[in-house]
């Protein structure tokens, strides 16, 4: 009886123990409870688009980084992304930081968005049914704009639209690309429906920007009916322009005036905290300028991918200058690179120092002297000084002895993005996604890829090449306008992170990450020879692959990188840890 | 046995006033403290400091008269002044162990409990009272890993290490209040319990798998108003500090370095003609420098003391223990000291036989100085790094750049970066009722509440760096340091609240003896804090907060945890032969979820003792065995002391939290973003612990006792993060999955005897526990770079290459396995363990572990007239210690340019093949590799403590109104015995030379007696 009495006092009081034992987090909101009303859910969603921000190694957006494992770009040597250009003569090994850092970001931003899906219906009573309908929509958005990534760097991957057990983390099985993509559209015409066209606050995604990711998807799985009905109903709304000036679009002030016009979507930074910023200019400026970083140059291939003013390419045109390469070309040429001889405009300190930072340093970007040009603000005149660390024949160049690969491209420099309004260390442009030119051009490409050409593709071409100042084209041929639509997209969209997309979708990786990288002339007096772009119809000529073999000799070719890219570097590999963690993962084939 | 001499006088009334005086026997000293108790009543009185009592008892009673180290006396009252004399008695086994919710007979415990009493912790002074448990209990290990101020507390492992990423200290508690030790002077103490078992531990429930500690402070007597004063000044010193190289050396061995590393042999750093310079001239602070930073930054006094006086007040109603300690111990550098006040009331009032009021009034203060610039480990670990050519200083405020770019100079952080002072005051007040219905019968009734508030403030302001101007022979101004002051504040508010609700119930007869304990208590903790910061005062004298112009950022938070627990307790005796022992806890912690019942778990635990010099047959031997037992113990325990990544403490291990700081930037801005950023186990649960004891007690002859014990540890569902798919996008959750095992055997002896008028006792100790981690699902090992756990293998073991000499030339290194890097002569060269012709990181393997092993020390206690003598040393039989960082790498700092240290000359050249380090580099390079080249013996032994008494004979302080006075001297760390590296200390671990010297010290004291 006693006994029974202690037993029955123990469960009294340990019912009355169950408020007292009751704890839940106090400063930081929890599972319990986070997510139950519209400004919760609104500040959930701000850490969604946290995870979209892939701005990792050395504040570069890592897109422009995977830009550096294509045939556009020569990197430092030892940066992930050089390895991965340089494929089995890398060594581009699984476990490459560039290909892991790939598969995490983007594996963050699914599961935040997940969450967030899945948590938000907690707050669905107390939210407006339009705003929660909008920030359904803009998480369905990002966790697309995550896989549209995921499936281009490693194909058929795990795909997780809801939060998991913890039982159920290591039982997840790949799903085809093919499946994904298609499974995405469901969720983009949701969130076509609810977003904004144009949302209030910039770095929002838009209806549009889910439009073109729809419209990116499809292109990759060759779906291009929905691309070309995607593209067109953007095209049609009339929403969305090109910008008349294409250096605004890579400046923040340009792109302030034009917001909402011709850029779709862009990674955004922060005015208040200086650490937060894009390195892109400290990246790409050459040693001669005064604190330069220099790690990540345009290719020869580049710069021989731009046209010249008549509309053909070097090879073609009786306009090129092989002695003289800069005259008569494309003008995207200039605005996208710095070629030995132009004058380099950079702003890497934020406060006066004269004589030659006011705080903007001038000079003149030169390889073939031992001497540098550098603006004296004080006299008005170039200083000439000699000990050029980037003279290309001296006995310790940078350029063509710079064995341990630190530093050194092959005689240009990335001109895109630099802005001379902004102090080159706190860089605030946001980094474009998507623009207006990428969906015209996606239109043409999936209407010539349907045998659907008319007009309205012309137009689409033309209108990106009339910003440019190239003449319009009158091709009627698939195979020509295809060539065409290749080539624009090289030179419209160098470095914005499109090219190792581009170049996986047409098949033509082996050929383009193939062979010796070259650059600008060793000595301006011994004239290279133009390269050759294979036999008329070959995959190197419509794909405008140049084939240096004749002008090697007297070319810069910094660190005589080779590429050997096989079949299997159309994907990236698994990363090891997920295939040990989980066996029911296969890995990419060749791997 | 007890002897009595009754001194006759007459007296005819009813009551009797007896004053009379308590002795022992044989040396006719007073004996303090010792109880007397009027026989079949609760009155009674104790002795004062001179062995006096006065009391007033009915005629003709029996007065019980009681002291530890003595047997018991009874003595009938029928005079009114008696002299009793007392036996004195090794038999301590006599004692009443403090136990958890109780006291109990040492002799019938059955678990295995360690007791440490007040003069044992007074034989040394230290500023922290967790230090004094080093080396005087078998198991304990206590790790000393600073000599800073104020953090120089021990860290304590009982048993060997309990939990891998969960807390692995023990449970302490302050007159049954979990507390830190570190508050209370240890002149206020009565007696340290230990409890090591599950056995004794057990009824702590889910906060016991670390073990127990359990301290007593002391409380009022009856008899009267006895007041001492205890006192001692120490002067302290660095144990070990590394001697750098002088300016001339570090220029040449620059050169040597420069010349290796580019294999060009006229390569330099410095010119020669610049080090002829410095050789024929002397440093003149202007061209030529020869600093010693340590000599320059170690000014400061490096004094302590320590006051403490305790008044004894009472009568048989009530009595009052007071304690009031101040102590001021100043480091080795400059704006480094800690300061601590503290106050403690115990008070006690009898209301009745049947009714007791006991309290506990605290009021402690710690305020713990330092400089703002940098914490005092690094800027010793700069000043033992420093090339002795940077510039020091050059006169008042005017600092030199000290050889760096950044002009981060030691001797100005220490000197001139302002303050940051830490203050804690804390509070604690607890209230007990205890109301004994019938003699069998007790219940006790408490409620504690504890108050701290931690206090924070550090402005950092700048100093100025100037540069000697040569052509003027002055100094240039050249730049503040760091260029912009700061200042950041913050204030916190924790209370924790404990009560308490008991009964206890005995029953004795002639064969039987039992007692049943019941009980609950619950506990809550709750911490808020809030946190400001600015930059750019404009006025570096008027530091607060408002005045700041600059980087305005503030920050506050709060949390809570609860506990709750039932226990219960039943000891039963069975003609004091047979013990048996059976708790039990029902216990519940707020850090486990509610919503999947993980709250609530029971431990239990059962032990039995069987005093075999208690049966008949073995009174034979009654002379050879005075007391023996042996007993055994089985139970388990929990731990539910969750701690994040950072080691703190996780109270909500079962919730998701959102992230802060998940911000993104619409319209270039800062948007506030919460984020969920780690994958949840909502099923989160303790920690398991199942141990397992058999001892053995002894007591042999006249004066030797014995304990031993042997015992495994087998911790279960230990937790871990075990690593996730990196798809699932989160990080890993805390899993209970891990096992775990220690194993170890204790041993202690004690021997007392005099030698005519030689009174000495020593005890020696010896334990060793071996840990295995046992099973990790889902894991290889866990890596945490230099530390790799894995199964077969002790916790946390270093892991590398094995080191085998260096490669001695160019044919050498064509004749071995192919290395993971193109090794030169006088690179360290490794092992192929593997057999496969290269060494990579295959071949890499479990190097050494620091958990000591085999720990020692033996005690000494030697009495002889008027003079005392204790010497304690103590040691670890088995240990290593894998040394980095700018202590063992010449030329390596990592955040400065380097020096390198006078050990480091002894470095490979083709004349030098057996050399202690590898050839010199600019930067150590490859050598720095985690090999066994770096794992060090640091097996040690250490004469801890020698203290030598005089008592001042009673004739003559009693003329100064003393009752008794003692003075001494001793000194602590005096000499040590080891094969470590020459300027590190042995007792410090993972030593990068970032550390705060242990002390080597030289006391001076006092006890006085009124």
């Amino acid at each position: 009886m006693k006994k029974y009495l202690i037993i029955g006092l123990l469960a009294v009081v340990s019912l009355g123990c169950d408020d007292f034992l009751d704890r839940q987090p106090l400063d930081t909101p929890s599972s319990a409870t986070f997510y139950s009303n519209e400004a919760e859910i609104r500040i959930g969603l701000t850490g969604v688009y946290n995870a979209a921000f892939w701005n990792s190694r050395g504040l570069v957006p890592d897109l422009k980084r995977i830009e550096g494992t294509t045939d556009l770009i020569i990197s430092r040597k030892t940066d992930p992304e050089s390895l991965v250009a340089q494929g089995d003569a890398g060594p581009f090994v699984i476990g490459n930081a560039m290909s892991e850092t790939g598969w995490q970001q983007g594996y963050r931003l699914v599961a935040r968005a997940n969450d967030l899906l899945e948590g938000m219906k907690r707050g669905e009573a107390a939210t407006s049914k339009a705003a929660y309908a909008r920030m359904r929509a803009e998480a369905l958005t990002l966790r697309a704009w995550a896989y549209l990534n995921l499936i281009t760097w490693f194909g058929d991957v795990v795909f997780i639209t809801q939060p998991l057990k913890t039982e159920e983390f290591e039982t997840q099985t790949q799903t085809s690309r093919v499946d994904i993509a298609k499974a995405l559209y469901k969720d983009l015409d949701e969130a076509y429906a609810a977003l904004d066209l144009n949302p209030a606050e910039r770095g929002r995604v838009s209806k549009h920007f889910a439009l073109g990711i729809k419209a990116r998807l499809a292109m990759l799985i060759k779906d291009y009916q929905t691309a070309a009905e995607a593209t067109n109903t953007i095209i049609k709304s009339g929403n969305h322009a090109l910008n008349p000036n294409y250096q605004a679009l890579f400046t923040l002030a340009g792109q302030t005036a034009n917001a909402g016009r011709e850029v779709m979507a862009a990674m955004m930074y922060p005015a208040e905290n200086p650490n937060i910023a894009s390195w892109q200019v400290v990246g790409y400026t050459p040693r001669q300028t005064l604190g330069a970083q220099s790690n990540n140059f345009p290719t020869q291939a580049m710069v021989d991918k731009f046209e010249c003013t008549d509309g053909k390419r070097i090879d073609e045109s009786p306009l090129y200058d092989p002695a003289n390469p800069s005259k008569n070309r494309d003008k995207r040429l200039r605005w996208t690179l710095y070629m030995p001889g132009d004058t380099m405009e950079v702003r890497m300190v934020k406060n006066q120092s004269l004589p030659y930072q006011n705080p903007i340093q001038r000079f003149i970007f030169n390889i073939h002297t031992d001497q540098i040009f550098r603006w004296n603000w004080n006299t008005g005149k170039f200083d000439v000084i000699n000990g050029n660390p980037d003279f290309v024949t001296s006995s310790n160049s940078v350029w063509q002895f710079g064995a341990t690969g630190a530093v050194g491209g092959v005689g240009y420099v990335w001109r895109k993005y630099n802005d001379t309004d902004q102090y080159a260390w706190e860089l605030k442009t946001p980094f474009i996604w998507m623009r207006y030119a990428e969906i015209l051009l996606m239109y043409a490409e999936a209407k010539i890829e349907l045998g659907q050409i008319d007009a309205s593709v012309t137009d689409a071409i033309n209108a990106v090449r009339r910003r440019a100042g190239q003449p319009a084209t009158a091709f009627t041929d698939a195979v020509k306008l295809r060539q065409l639509v290749r080539r624009e997209r090289a030179v419209e969209f160098a470095t914005e992170g499109l090219r190792l997309y581009d170049l996986r979708r047409w098949g033509i990786v082996q050929q383009a990450l193939n062979g010796p990288i070259v650059g600008a002339a060793l000595k301006p007096a011994e004239v290279p020879a133009i390269p050759s772009f294979g036999a008329a119809g070959s995959v190197q000529d419509l794909n405008d692959i140049p084939d240096y073999s004749a002008s090697i000799a007297r070319r810069i070719k910094s660190r005589n990188e080779t590429r050997i890219n096989t079949a299997k570097h159309n994907l990236w590999p698994i990363p090891q840890g997920e295939l040990d963690k989980n066996k029911g993962l296969k890995q990419n084939p060749g791997w | 046995m007890a002897i009595l001499t009754l001194c006759w006088a007459s007296g005819m009334a009813q009551n009797l006033t007896v004053t009379g005086r308590v002795v022992d026997q044989e040396t006719s000293q007073a004996v303090v403290g010792s109880n007397l108790a009027v026989k079949g009543t609760t009155k009674g009185t104790s002795t004062d400091a001179n062995g006096n009592f006065s009391l007033v008892v009915p005629q003709g009673a029996t007065l019980v008269v009681s002291s530890i180290g003595y047997d018991n006396a009874e003595v009938v009252a029928n005079s009114a002044n008696l002299t009793i004399q007392l036996k004195p008695n090794d038999r301590t086994l006599n004692e009443v162990v403090v136990v958890g919710y109780g006291v109990q007979k040492k002799a019938n415990l059955t678990g295995s409990v360690s007791q440490l009493k007040a003069e044992e912790l007074t034989r040394r002074q230290v500023g922290t009272t967790s230090n004094l448990l080093q080396g005087l209990a078998p198991g304990v290990t206590v790790f000393q890993s600073s000599g800073k101020p104020g953090a120089d507390g021990a860290n304590i492992r009982i048993r060997g290490t309990g939990s891998i990423f969960s807390g692995t200290g023990p449970l302490v508690l302050v007159d049954g209040v979990v507390s830190s030790m570190d508050n209370v002077d240890a002149n206020a103490i009565e007696s340290i319990t230990i409890l090591k078992d599950a056995a004794a531990a057990a009824i702590y429930g889910s906060r016991a798998a670390n073990g127990v500690v359990l301290v007593k402070t002391k409380r009022g007597g009856s008899g009267g108003i006895r007041v001492s004063y205890n006192a001692f000044v120490t002067q302290q010193v660095a144990t070990n500090i590394p001697e750098k190289v002088s300016a001339v050396e570090h220029m040449e061995l620059s050169n040597v370095a420069q010349r290796n590393q580019t294999g060009n042999p006229n390569a330099f750093v410095f010119p020669q003609a610049l080090i002829d310079r410095y050789k024929t001239t002397a440093p003149d602070n202007l061209e030529i420098f020869d600093n010693d930073w340590v000599k320059l930054l170690f000014t400061n006094s490096g004094l302590m003391q320590n006051h403490n006086l305790t008044i004894d007040a009472g009568s048989e109603k009530a009595s009052l223990f007071t304690s009031i300690s101040y102590l001021n111990q100043q480091g080795l550098i400059p704006n480094n000291s800690f300061k601590r006040f503290d106050l403690r009331m115990n008070p006690d009032i009898r209301i009745s036989d049947k009714l007791r009021l006991t309290g506990v009034l605290f009021y402690n203060q710690g305020t713990r100085i330092e400089p703002a610039g940098s914490e005092p480990e690094f800027i010793i670990r700069q000043a033992i790094g420093i090339p002795a050519t940077g510039p020091a200083k050059f006169g008042d405020g005017m600092y030199g750049d000290a050889g760096q770019s950044n002009r981060r100079n030691p001797l100005g952080q220490a000197e001139a970066s302002g303050i940051w002072t830490r203050t804690t005051p804390s509070f604690l007040g607890k209230a007990s009722v205890i109301f004994t219905p019938i003699k069998s019968l007790e219940f006790e009734a408490s409620y504690a509440r504890e108050q701290w508030y931690p206090y924070s403030k550090r402005f950092q302001r700048n100093y100025d760096v100037y540069a000697p101007n040569i052509a003027a022979r002055t100094y240039d101004f050249v730049a503040k340091y760091p260029g912009t002051n700061s200042l950041s504040e913050s204030y916190s508010t924790n209370v924790r609240t404990t009560m308490l609700g008991q009964g206890t119930y005995s029953f004795k007869n002639a064969d039987h003896d039992a007692k049943l304990l019941g009980g609950f208590q619950v506990e809550e903790l709750t911490l808020s804090r809030i946190g400001a910061s600015r930059t750019d005062f404009v006025n570096e004298e008027l530091p607060y907060i408002s005045l700041g112009g600059g980087n305005r950022d503030n920050s506050g938070g709060a949390s809570e945890f609860a506990l709750a627990g039932f226990y219960t307790r039943l000891n039963y005796a069975f003609r004091d032969k047979y013990l048996l022992e059976v708790n039990g806890r029902y216990d519940a912690s707020s850090r486990f979820s509610q919503e999947l019942d993980r709250q609530w778990g029971f431990f239990p635990s059962a032990s039995a003792g069987w005093v075999f010099s208690n049966e008949k047959f073995f009174t034979s031997l009654g002379n050879v065995i005075q007391f023996g037992k042996i007993r055994a113990s089985y139970g388990t325990l929990g731990n539910q002391e969750v701690v994040n990544a950072l080691n703190e403490p996780e109270y909500y291990p079962f919730a998701a939290t959102y992230a802060s700081g998940t911000d993104y930037y619409f319209n270039n801005t800062i948007n506030q973003g919460f984020a969920l950023t780690e994958a949840v186990n909502a099923g989160t649960t303790w920690e398991k612990s199942t141990q397992k004891n058999i001892g053995l007690d002894l007591t042999l002859f006249q004066g030797l006792s014995i304990t031993a014990d042997y015992y495994v540890r087998q911790i279960s569902n230990l937790l871990m993060r075990r690593p996730i798919p990196t798809y699932i996008g989160l990080s890993p959750a805390l899993l209970n999955l891990g096992k775990m095992e220690n194993r170890g055997w204790e041993f202690s002896a004690t021997y007392r005897n005099r030698l005519g008028k030689l009174k000495y006792d020593v005890t020696g100790l010896i334990a060793d526990v071996k840990n295995e981690v046992t099973d990790l699902p889902g894991v290889p090992y866990l890596d945490e770079g230099l530390q790799r756990s894995a199964v077969g293998y002790p916790l946390r073991s270093y892991f590398g290459y094995q080191a085998i000499g260096y490669f001695q030339s160019k044919e050498d290194i064509a004749a071995t396995p192919t290395h993971f890097f193109t090794p030169n002569p006088g690179d360290i060269k490794y092992a192929d363990l593997n057999g496969d012709g290269k060494v990579n990181a295959d071949d890499r393997t479990f190097i050494g572990n620091n958990f000591p092993r085999y720990e020692y020390s033996v005690n000494m206690n030697l009495a002889y007239g008027i003079l005392d003598l204790n010497l304690f040393g103590q040691g670890v039989g088995q240990k290593s210690n894998y040394i980095s960082g700018t202590g063992a790498y010449p030329f390596f700092a990592g955040d400065f340019i380097p020096s390198l240290l006078e050990i480091h000359k002894d470095y490979w050249t083709p004349e030098n093949p057996n050399a202690t380090f590898p050839r010199l580099t600019p930067a150590i390079g490859v050598n720095a590799t985690n090999s066994s080249f770096w794992v060090k013996n640091s097996a040690y032994f250490r004469l801890k403590n020698v203290n030598l008494g005089v008592r001042i004979p009673d004739t003559f302080v009693r003329k100064l109104g003393i009752a008794s006075a003692r003075f001494y001297v001793s000194g602590q760390n005096l000499f040590t015995i080891t094969q470590f590296w020459k300027g590190f200390d042995p007792e410090i671990n993972n030593n990068n030379a970032q550390f705060y010297p242990l002390m080597k010290t030289y006391t001076a004291g006092l006890n006085v007696r009124f």
